[in-house]
C-alpha cells in the first residue's frame, strides 16, 4: 500500500505547486480540486473513508461552487463566452485531467487488491461523527463558528473598496490630500 | 456532553463571543464609532466582572477546556489588557479615514481566542483559539489598508502565522500517533516516567518552533520588529502583550502537563532559546533608531527573562512567571499607550529623535516616558525590578545559575538602550522637536490609562504585597 501513497502524495504536491504558480486563477482552482482530490485519496488509503468521502463533498465540491462563482463574476464582459471557450483549452485541462485520471487507476487498483488484512477497518457512520461533534467537541464546533467569523469581517474589511461619489475636480483634490 | 454548569463556568468566553456578534450586527443597524468602542468596553467589562465572581477552584469544561486558576488568572490579565487597549483605541482610529467600526469586531474575536488559549486543555481547543487569534490579528495588523506599509506587514504575519501553525499541526500530529491523546492529561499518563519515544520527541520539537514564533523567541523572532512597526500601536500593543502572553501560558500548561522539561534534552533546547532570545534581542536593540522596533526588540529580550520563569519547572517558577507577565503586561501597554498618546494625524512618533527634548515641552509626560522605560530595564523602585526579582529567586530556587546570569548580563546590556531613550528626551538641544497636534490633549480616556499605569508599575515596584495578596499568591 505504500507505493500507493507516495504516489498520491506527489500528486497533491505537483497539483498544490501548480496551485500557486498559475497565473490564471481558473487554472489555478482546477489544480487546487486535483489536490484535494489526491488528499483524499491519501485518507481513504490509510483507513478512514468517511473523511475521504467529506474531503470530497466539501473541498472540492465547495472549491467546485467557487470555481463557478469566479467564473461568473469575473467574467461580466460581453466577450465573456469568447473567453470561456479561450479558458478551456488543450493545454490547461489535459494536466489536471491525466492527475485525476492516476488517482482513478489508484483507487481502482485499491478496490480490487481489496485483501483480508484491511478489512478490521472500522467504519465510522456519519451518526458517531455527529454525535462527537455536538457532543463531546461542540464547543470547538462553536470556536469554528467565531473563526469564521473573524475570517469573513477580516475579508470584508480588508477587500472593500471605498465607494467615491466626488465631483471629478474633489476627487482630484482629495487624491493629492493623501 | 456539555451541561449547564459547564458552560456557567465559561460564561466570560460566552459572553466575548455574544459581545462580537451584538457588536457586529449594531454595525448592520447603526454605524457609529463610539458606541462600537463602548459596546466593546462594556463586553470587557462583563465578562471581567463574571471571571472575578467565579469560585477559583480547577474544573474541566468537556475535554476541550481546563478551568484553572492559572487560567482564570490570565483570562483576567488578558481582559483588562484588552479593556485598555480598546480605551487607547477609540482616540487612535477617531481620526483616521479608515472605517472603524469592524475593528471592535475583530478585537473581540481577538480577545477570545486568546482567552479560549489559555484555559485550553487538548490540542484541538489551542489550535481553534490560535487560529481565532492569528486570523483576527492578520485583519487588524493590516486595518489601516491605506498604509502600505501595514498591508506588507499583515502579509508577513499571516504567512509566518501560517507557518507557525503547519509546525505546530504536525507536531502535534506526531504526538498523536504515537501517544493516540490529544488532550493534555490523557498525554500526561501516557508519557511521565518513561522516555518519550523518537516521534514523540520530534513532535515536540516541531510544536517547540512552533510555539516560537507565536512568541517571538530567537531563532523564530524575525518578524516581530517588522509587524510592530508596521502596526498601528494599539495593534501593535495586543500581538506584543496578549497574544503572546496567551502562546506563553499553554507552552507552560503543555510542558508541565506532560513532564516534558523533566527530559534533558528538552530543557536544553528551551535553555538555550531562553538564552539566545535574552541575548540577541537586548543586543539588536542597542542600535535601533525606531523606537518601535526597540521595543520589539525589547519584548523578545522579556520573552526570554520569562522563559527563565517557566525553566525552572516549580509551583513558584509558575506564580514568578504570572507576576512576571502582568509586569510585562503593564509595561509593553504603557510604551505603546505612549505612542499612541503622542501620535497625530500626521502619524506616530515612531523615532527615538522625535522624542528629543520632550522633557522640556511636556515634563510629566516625559516623567511617565522614563519610568516605562526604566521599568522594562528593571530598575528598582519600578515593576520591572520587582519581576526580574521573583524569576530569579524562583530560577534560584530550582538551581538554574547559568540562565541567572545570563539574565544579569543581558538586563545590563538591555540597560544601554533604555536609558538612551531616557537621553534623548533629557537633552535639550536646539533642534528639539515639539509635538504639538497630538491626540492625548483631547482624550480623557488616554489620560487615565496613562495615569492607572503610571501608578500600577510605581505600586508593584514598591508594594507588590498587596498585590500578591489580591491574586491569592
Amino acid at each position: 500500500m505504500n507505493i500507493i501513497f507516495y504516489i498520491a502524495s506527489l500528486v497533491a504536491l505537483v497539483a498544490t505547486v501548480m496551485v500557486v504558480t498559475r497565473k490564471n486563477a481558473i487554472h489555478a482552482l482546477l489544480y487546487l480540486v486535483v489536490s484535494l482530490l489526491a488528499v483524499s485519496v491519501i485518507f481513504f488509503i490509510s483507513g478512514a473513508p468517511f473523511v475521504a468521502a467529506l474531503e470530497v463533498i466539501v473541498y472540492a465540491g465547495a472549491i467546485m461552487v467557487l470555481f463557478v462563482f469566479a467564473i461568473m463574476m469575473l467574467n461580466l464582459g460581453k466577450d465573456s463566452t469568447q473567453k470561456e471557450s479561450r479558458l478551456m483549452n488543450f493545454g490547461a485541462w489535459i494536466i489536471p485531467a491525466l492527475l485525476c485520471l492516476i488517482l482513478l487507476c489508484e483507487l481502482i487498483y485499491v478496490f480490487f487488491s481489496y485483501d483480508a488484512g484491511y478489512r478490521n477497518v472500522r467504519v465510522i457512520e456519519a451518526a458517531e461523527v455527529s454525535d462527537s461533534l455536538f457532543g463531546g467537541y461542540v464547543l470547538a464546533v462553536e470556536l469554528t463558528g467565531m473563526l469564521l467569523m473573524a475570517g469573513i469581517v477580516g475579508a470584508y474589511h480588508i477587500g472593500k473598496e471605498k465607494k467615491r461619489e466626488y465631483h471629478r475636480y474633489l476627487q482630484l483634490n482629495e487624491e493629492e490630500h493623501e | 456532553m456539555v451541561t449547564l454548569n459547564d458552560l456557567s463556568i465559561i460564561l466570560p468566553e460566552i459572553i466575548l463571543a455574544c459581545g462580537a456578534v451584538v457588536v457586529m450586527l449594531l454595525i448592520a443597524l447603526y454605524r457609529n464609532h463610539f458606541i462600537s468602542n463602548l459596546l466593546t468596553l462594556i463586553t470587557f467589562a462583563v465578562a471581567m466582572a463574571v471571571l472575578v465572581g467565579q469560585s477559583n477552584s480547577q474544573q474541566e469544561v468537556t475535554a476541550l477546556f481546563m478551568v484553572d486558576p492559572l487560567g482564570i488568572f490570565l483570562t483576567g490579565l488578558i481582559l483588562c489588557a484588552a479593556f485598555i487597549i480598546t480605551l487607547m483605541s477609540f482616540p487612535y482610529f477617531h481620526i483616521q479615514k479608515e472605517v472603524k467600526e469592524e475593528y471592535y469586531i475583530l478585537l473581540i474575536l481577538a480577545t477570545l481566542g486568546a482567552v479560549c488559549m489559555s484555559i485550553s486543555n487538548h490540542f484541538i481547543s489551542f489550535v481553534l483559539s490560535l487560529e481565532l487569534l492569528s486570523v483576527s490579528l492578520f485583519a487588524l495588523i493590516g486595518y489601516l489598508k491605506k498604509e502600505n506599509i501595514s498591508v506588507e506587514a499583515a502579509v508577513k504575519y499571516l504567512i509566518m502565522a501560517a507557518v507557525a501553525t503547519s509546525f505546530i499541526l504536525f507536531g502535534f500530529a506526531l504526538i498523536y500517533t504515537s501517544t493516540g491523546r490529544m488532550d493534555l492529561q490523557g498525554l500526561g499518563e501516557n508519557l511521565k516516567g518513561g522516555d518519550p519515544d523518537i516521534l514523540v520527541l520530534a513532535g515536540l520539537a516541531l510544536a517547540i518552533v512552533g510555539f516560537g514564533f507565536k512568541m517571538a523567541l530567537v531563532p523564530f523572532h524575525l518578524w516581530t520588529p517588522d509587524i510592530y512597526s508596521a502596526a498601528p500601536a494599539p495593534v501593535a500593543a495586543f500581538v506584543a502583550t496578549i497574544s503572546k502572553g496567551a502562546a506563553f501560558v499553554f507552552l507552560l500548561r503543555f510542558f508541565y502537563s506532560i513532564g516534558g522539561l523533566e527530559h534533558e534534552s528538552i530543557w536544553i533546547a528551551f535553555a538555550v532559546i531562553a538564552t539566545a532570545s535574552m541575548f540577541i534581542g537586548n543586543w539588536l536593540g542597542l542600535r535601533q533608531q525606531n523606537i518601535k522596533r526597540l521595543i520589539a526588540y525589547s519584548s523578545i529580550s522579556h520573552l526570554g527573562y520569562l522563559m527563565v520563569g517557566f525553566l525552572a519547572f516549580s509551583e513558584a517558577g509558575i506564580r514568578a512567571s504570572a507576576f512576571y507577565l502582568v509586569i510585562y503586561f503593564a509595561g509593553i501597554l504603557a510604551a505603546f499607550g505612549m505612542i499612541a498618546y503622542l501620535s497625530g494625524r500626521k502619524g506616530e512618533p515612531v523615532m527615538i529623535e522625535d522624542y528629543r527634548g520632550l522633557f522640556w515641552s511636556k515634563p510629566w509626560l516625559a516623567a511617565f516616558f522614563t519610568l516605562v522605560m526604566l521599568s522594562l530595564a528593571g530598575i528598582p523602585f519600578t515593576a520591572g525590578f520587582m519581576g526580574k526579582f521573583y524569576v530569579l529567586t524562583s530560577g534560584m530556587g530550582a538551581g538554574k545559575i547559568f540562565l541567572l546570569i545570563v539574565l544579569v548580563l543581558s538586563s545590563t546590556i538591555g540597560l544601554f538602550y533604555y536609558l538612551r531613550v531616557v537621553a534623548t528626551m533629557l537633552s535639550r538641544a536646539d533642534t528639539a522637536t515639539t509635538i504639538e497636534d497630538y491626540i492625548g490633549k483631547q482624550s480623557f480616556a488616554l489620560k487615565i490609562i496613562v495615569a492607572a499605569l503610571f501608578i500600577l508599575l510605581l505600586w508593584l515596584g514598591v508594594y507588590p504585597n498587596t498585590f500578591f495578596a489580591m491574586m491569592g499568591m
